[in-house]
């Protein structure tokens, strides 16, 4: 969706906003500003964005209160990654790098009921109108568009949508829960921190899905071995070679050209929780020199962390090339990540990650 | 009467008297006398505060020993003054926000007054 005009993003089109429990707080409650003013000089002092804390947090305490818990709201997830590739001296420099490039990612109440996010340009999503449910098209997928958003509603070449989008017609929201984005499920490190949330198999989802179950290949030994994506998810764009700047005080990003791939590798977070030997693996966008534009060598333990990373591709599929005979795994070296697949600066990265003796194939088909 | 005999009838009546005047003395003294006034005045303070006292401490007389239950009169009430006067909470003044709701309301009025805010040209490159 292109960026609102500077004259819709601040145009409250609906009044019958102005009735509702959150108009009737007046504007000055939360914006501030100038009572009485008139004009332009109304302006002293108005806050555009209202702080979640002070303007929510009164009537909606649980809420408030838990989402100092939720990644999108304190992006723990990107500081403890670019700490893990770093050192305690370089984080002045990584924390301006962040607060200019990172931070407007985060969303505060207002960015998701309210209005676009600000890395959309912002402004009023619906008139000023207080979404219980947030519009995906314009908040979940304004910020997850070019991976999550082209994937599930099938925008690569070739690349069908994801069976709960075309066939369920199933929203964000329907998998990804509130208590989830609030941050009520507790404290979470990264986004795959603890069990899978969502899970494939959660009641009322997939509750009967279980080896045995009459599907086939659907074997003990898959279920251990194997997460669901690897036979259900289809190629996911990867990217390469983030580098941040500034210009003029405007933060520029400038990245490779994404690649449509899929690679099952060596799982990163095996865990009670995700205790499968293989899952697939996308490349993110880091680069050992990406945030170079603020100092020479900010990521000296760049290969703490692997550069392809544990996935969830949201284009899943019934049917995918990996279920159609058993050697479309067994004996597929194309499919699994292997040395060559990952650039040399990074092998170091992802030592953990490729995989590297194949499961053998049986031959002859099914 | 022997000697020795007469000694101890003389001393016999020496000791009756002695004793006779000693209950008079007695006697005397306590129905004469005035009694001792213990001073029940405070010790004077043998060290002076090197420093005022802060505003919160406040000073300790030592308790004037007394039998009857003490009455403390009620400390005069201060005139009050301009400053100490309770103050009436001040009504708060009604947020006028009308001048808001007016121009974001207005779709034309936005149209003629808002801009967007002037951003250098930058050359950011690839998907986000």
């Amino acid at each position: 969706m292109p960026p609102l005009e500077a004259w819709e993003k601040v145009f409250i089109s609906d009044d019958t906003f102005l009735e509702s429990i959150h108009g009737q707080l007046g504007c000055i409650t939360c914006h501030g500003g100038v009572s009485g003013g008139q004009g332009m000089e109304a302006h002293e002092g108005v806050v555009t964005e209202p702080d979640s804390v002070e303007a929510c947090g009164a009537c909606h305490t649980d809420t408030v209160m838990a989402d100092a818990d939720s990644l999108h709201s304190n992006l723990t997830g990107y500081d403890r990654v670019i700490a893990a590739r770093s050192t305690e001296e370089n984080m002045p420099q990584l924390e301006e790098m962040m607060a200019n490039h990172c931070d407007k990612c985060h969303t505060s109440c207002g960015q998701c009921h309210v209005s676009m996010p600000t890395n959309l340009g912002g402004g009023l999503a619906a008139g000023h109108e207080f979404k219980k449910v947030p519009p995906m098209n314009l908040t979940c997928t304004g910020c997850h568009g070019s991976r999550i958003n082209d994937e599930y509603k099938g925008r690569n070449e070739g690349i069908k949508a994801d069976t709960h989008w075309i066939k369920g017609g199933m929203p964000c929201f329907a998998c990804h829960t509130a208590d989830e984005m609030h941050g009520k499920l507790g404290p979470a490190e990264y986004r795959y921190d603890g069990a899978p949330t969502p899970s494939c198999q959660a009641e009322a989802c997939h509750d009967t899905v279980a080896p045995g179950d009459g599907i086939a290949n659907h074997t003990e030994q898959h279920f251990e071995a194997l997460s669901c994506q690897v036979c259900h998810s289809v190629a996911y764009k990867n990217c390469w070679s983030c580098h941040v700047s500034q210009q003029d005080g405007v933060a520029i990003y400038k990245i490779e050209p994404s690649v449509m791939d899929f690679k099952i590798g060596l799982n990163p977070l095996q865990s009670e929780d995700r205790p499968w030997k293989y899952v697939p693996v996308r490349h993110v966008p880091i680069d050992p020199e990406a945030f170079a534009y603020y100092g020479e060598n900010l990521l000296p333990n760049f290969d703490a962390v692997p550069t392809w990373k544990y996935a969830t591709p949201h284009n899943i599929q019934r049917n995918t090339p990996q279920t159609e005979t058993c050697d479309a795994c067994h004996g597929n070296a194309d499919l699994f990540l292997s040395a060559d697949d990952v650039r040399p600066e990074e092998l170091e990265a992802n030592k953990d990650v490729i995989v590297e003796e194949i499961p053998p194939a049986f031959g002859g088909g099914n | 009467m022997n000697k020795t005999t007469r000694f101890l009838a003389r001393w016999r009546w020496a000791t009756v008297a002695t004793v006779l005047l000693l209950l008079v003395a007695l006697l005397l003294a306590g129905c004469g006398a005035e009694p001792t006034a213990v001073p029940t005045e405070p010790p004077a303070p043998t060290e002076v505060a090197a420093e005022p006292p802060t505003p919160t401490s406040a000073p300790t007389e030592p308790p004037t020993p007394t039998t009857e239950p003490t009455e403390v009169p009620p400390s005069p009430t201060p005139e009050p003054t301009a400053t100490e006067e309770p103050t009436a909470e001040p009504t708060p003044e009604p947020i006028d926000d009308s001048g808001c709701i007016t121009c974001h309301t207005d779709e034309a009025t936005l149209q003629a007054l808002a801009t967007e805010p002037e951003e250098p040209e930058v050359e950011s490159e690839g998907e986000g």
